[in-house]
């Protein structure tokens, strides 16, 4: 038995190293197609310094100076830019997933993520044929009010940023209609911490 | 004679108290001030509406006073009924300050409302569902059903195939046939110029003639994949003549062929000429054999081999397939239809 565990604790110690070897530090880019179109999505972009301090500038839409939680809902797993960027790349590109902005057009307006689709919180959070509609395009089956989620996409939520959480509303109006959590990722830093770090913002 | 004057000032109090009786509510100020001074007349006269005048007199200040409150307290119940109606006018701001400085409960209530009036129009309110309410509402806020057609559109991306978009696609295409034409044209240009040489090379057992130029290096490999490709979109159609009895498609002969075709074509009579000495070259340079089989020249097709190859080394134009495909037609269906060994009769 102790022979055993001593494997075990050796193996634990062997994932433990070589998992710290392989956190790789990422590109800051993706290519892929959406919605017919080429989109590149790259660093550096030169007006990064006007969007920072623009969707720095946006006021908290809950109350005054509010911060986002961690996670959204227990079960929505909080996700980087990395894991944003790849799964543009990996799952966007190929049809599998949706990057979702859960914010007003108004503040979509002042700029967004490519390929990312435009999800206003307020239009699923009453019952009624648009909310229908919308959760049938996410691919759920509708029958009479009862919804299945079997076919529905995987979505990625943000919004303005941790000083907003239009996301966080979304994914609550979303688990309310009984969306599987497995299905939802929460992007936390929003477009806050994707202009800081001087990702292509597109208008 | 001395009642005269009592008399008129009689008529004039009548005729005044009537008049006071009539205009009693809506008495304006000049109406109100002319019978002051008359007054003791009639009192000397021992009249009964003297008092009642009196009366309104005494308390016209404390009346107006009453009846400003009442109008203020009305204008403001309005303004409250008006914004609890959700009209809210563009006005409302100005209404809201007079209603400050009159009432400041109603100031509260109508800004209370102003604010419902906004959250319903954000539609947050549902953040927490209303769970009485079971028949659901289906009736969702004008601001939402604007959005609807526009977000479901959204959701709804056209769907990505293959790894290029349909413009990128597009480019590519437009690039090999650039490449392809500026490749041509090289080519062209050293048949014209005369630089050029017709060799017979083995290829993989078999002989092939192949096109050499100095100023363009034009190998079935370069150009090649690109005639596959436009013609496996549909972007052109490679004739039949060209498909070889393994299943392939030669090439080599379509590029003799595109050269040959597009000199002869030209219109010029250097182009022509440098049509017609191609032709010689290759046929001079052909080493193929045939058999004399009762007096007809029989060749057996070799793995490699199209039609047009084969009218190529006979011939020296690729475009000669006619003739030999019109002299099998008992054994050959189609121009593509070759098979290895198989006997076909050369016209000479």
């Amino acid at each position: 038995m102790t022979k055993r565990a001593a494997f075990f604790a050796a193996t634990l110690v062997a994932h433990a190293i070589s998992g710290a070897a392989h956190a790789d530090i990422s590109l800051a880019q993706a290519s892929f197609i959406f919605d017919g179109k080429r989109v590149e999505i790259g660093p550096n972009t030169p007006d990064a310094a006007k969007y920072a301090s623009r969707f720095a500038s946006i006021p908290a839409s809950c109350d005054p100076n509010c911060i986002a939680p961690a996670e959204a809902a227990v079960g929505i797993e909080t996700v980087i830019e990395p894991q944003v960027l790849a799964f543009l790349a990996d799952a966007v590109g190929k049809n599998k997933w949706l990057l979702v902005d859960a914010r007003m057009p108004s503040d979509r307006g002042l700029g967004f993520i490519p390929g990312s689709v435009s999800l206003p919180h307020p239009t699923i959070a009453e019952a009624g044929e648009t909310r229908t509609q919308i959760l049938k395009a996410l691919g759920a089956r509708a029958f009479d009010d009862i919804y299945n989620f079997a076919d529905a996409q995987m979505l990625m939520v943000y919004d303005n940023g941790p000083s907003q959480n239009d996301a966080g509303v979304l994914i609550a109006h979303l688990l309310e209609v009984g969306y599987p959590p497995e299905k939802i990722r929460y992007y936390r830093g929003g477009m806050q911490v994707w202009s800081v770090l001087a990702l292509t913002v597109q208008e | 004679m001395s009642n005269t004057s009592p008399k008129i000032s009689f008529n004039s109090g009548a005729a005044e108290s009537v008049r006071a009786h009539h205009s009693d509510g809506t008495m304006d100020a000049t109406e109100q001030m002319e019978p002051t001074p008359r007054v003791p007349v009639y009192a000397s006269a021992g009249f009964a509406p003297v008092p009642e005048t009196s009366f309104v007199q005494r308390n016209a200040v404390v009346l107006a006073v009453a009846a400003i409150f009442v109008l203020t307290f009305m204008l403001g119940i309005t303004t409250a009924l008006l914004w609890s109606g959700g009209t809210q006018q563009a006005a409302a701001p100005e209404i809201q300050q007079q209603t400050t400085q009159v009432a400041g409960n109603s100031y509260a209530d109508a800004q209370s409302v102003s604010i419902a009036a906004d959250l319903n129009e954000v539609v947050s309110r549902a953040a927490v569902p209303d769970l009485t309410d079971v028949i659901g509402n289906t009736q969702s806020s004008p601001v939402v059903a604007d959005l609807a057609a526009a977000v479901l559109e959204g959701l709804q991306p056209q769907r990505t195939v293959g790894t290029l978009t349909q413009d990128e696609l597009a480019q590519k295409a437009a690039e090999a046939t650039m490449i392809l034409n500026n490749k041509l044209r090289m080519l062209r240009e050293g048949v014209l110029a005369g630089v050029y040489s017709i060799d017979t090379v083995d290829e993989n057992g078999a002989k092939r003639v192949k096109l050499r130029t100095i100023n363009a290096k034009m190998t079935s490999d370069t150009v090649g994949s690109m005639l596959m490709q436009a013609a496996a979109e549909g972007r052109i159609e490679l004739p039949a003549s060209l498909q070889t009895a393994d299943g392939s498609v030669d090439m080599d002969t379509m590029m003799f062929n595109l050269v040959q075709t597009s000199l002869a074509n030209d219109g010029t009579p250097e182009g022509a000429e440098a049509a017609r000495e191609m032709s010689r070259k290759i046929f001079a340079a052909s080493t193929v054999q045939s058999k004399d089989v009762g007096g007809k020249r029989v060749y057996v097709v070799e793995p490699s081999d199209s039609l047009a190859h084969i009218s190529l080394q006979f011939y020296g134009k690729p475009s000669a397939f006619q003739r030999i495909f019109d002299a099998n037609r008992d054994t050959l269906q189609s121009p593509d239809k070759i098979k290895v060994g198989q006997r076909l009769i050369i016209p000479s």
